[in-house]
């Protein structure tokens, strides 16, 4: 993959256009430091769910419905 | 005060985290790493990036990763206000862990997430502290006692998180800064100083000059 390819990588994991310096990281480098991000929401999101499944069980069951409205789930 | 090389009881992040403390990294990568939860020499390639451009890079890190949830987090803050105070925060420490406690602090009300805070242990606000972007929940840090600034400066310290200190100064208040400085030793505070993060105001500036005078 070339430097140009690995940068939009990069740009699409950030949600916009890196800053110039970031040239002087190899493709590789780039693909490296994409991939850590992508990893890093993949586990946020993972958290979240499983956070967001244990939180209800811990409320007292009358709260459940109004609390389960706000979050859709 | 730890001793280097000493064993950290807090388990394999962290035992991770005070290597690169010591790697001699530039700080903006072992911040960057933080929020990867990547060990900071999985990084080191990073330091060819100019440390302006590396601080921006940092900044896009953490707007992509705050704001990849944002609707869940948000709906997660305004479910919370149904619930009491002391069970948010044991959900919070319980259930949600630092980092989506911290993604959330900054969507809270600023009251209500103090309320909440002075139910943690001070062990779980460093916890928080690690993960928290203070420029998203500065009201929040702005409300924080001085006394449990106190607390939870010390705990850093005894982790040997220069660099979380760091972040957090200029987000303080006058007072909260003073119990701030209380807690640190000399080297503490030389350590904090090299990583503190811009940009501070006058006032926090006038501290730190003072505490620098006293050496």
């Amino acid at each position: 993959m070339s430097k140009d390819a690995a940068i939009k990588v990069l740009s699409r994991q950030l949600g916009q256009t890196p800053p110039p310096g970031i040239r002087a990281l190899s493709d590789r480098e780039l693909l490296d430091l994409a991939g850590a991000i992508e990893q890093a929401r993949h586990r946020q999101a993972a958290a979240l769910q499983e956070a967001g499944d244990r939180a209800l069980g811990r409320i007292p069951r009358l709260l459940r419905g109004p609390v389960k409205k706000i979050t859709g789930g | 005060m730890r001793r280097e090389g000493e064993i950290r009881p807090e388990g394999p992040v962290r035992g991770k985290r005070s290597i690169a403390r010591e790697s001699g990294l530039q700080p903006e990568i072992v911040k960057l790493a933080r929020l990867l939860h990547r060990d900071p020499e999985q990084l080191s390639y990073l330091e060819q990036v100019p440390p302006g451009d590396l601080g921006l890079l940092r900044e896009q890190v953490t707007e992509a990763l705050f704001n990849a949830h944002d609707g869940t987090l948000r709906r997660l803050a305004a479910a919370s206000r149904l619930l009491p105070a002391g069970l948010v925060a044991s959900l919070g420490q319980g259930t949600f862990g630092p980092m989506l406690s911290a993604r959330i602090a900054g969507l809270l009300e600023a009251d209500r997430a103090v309320e909440i805070a002075a139910k943690m242990p001070t062990a779980f606000l460093a916890d928080v502290a690690v993960e928290l972007d203070p420029r998203r929940a500065s009201a929040v840090i702005a409300g924080i006692p001085p006394e449990r600034i106190f607390e939870i400066t010390a705990e850093l310290e005894r982790r040997g998180e220069y660099v979380t200190m760091g972040r957090f100064v200029g987000h303080l208040s006058d007072a909260a800064l003073h119990a701030a400085l209380e807690a640190l030793d000399d080297e503490a505070f030389s350590k904090t100083m090299f990583v503190i993060e811009e940009p501070v105001d006058d006032g926090v500036r006038r501290v730190l000059a003072k505490r620098l005078r006293q050496h």
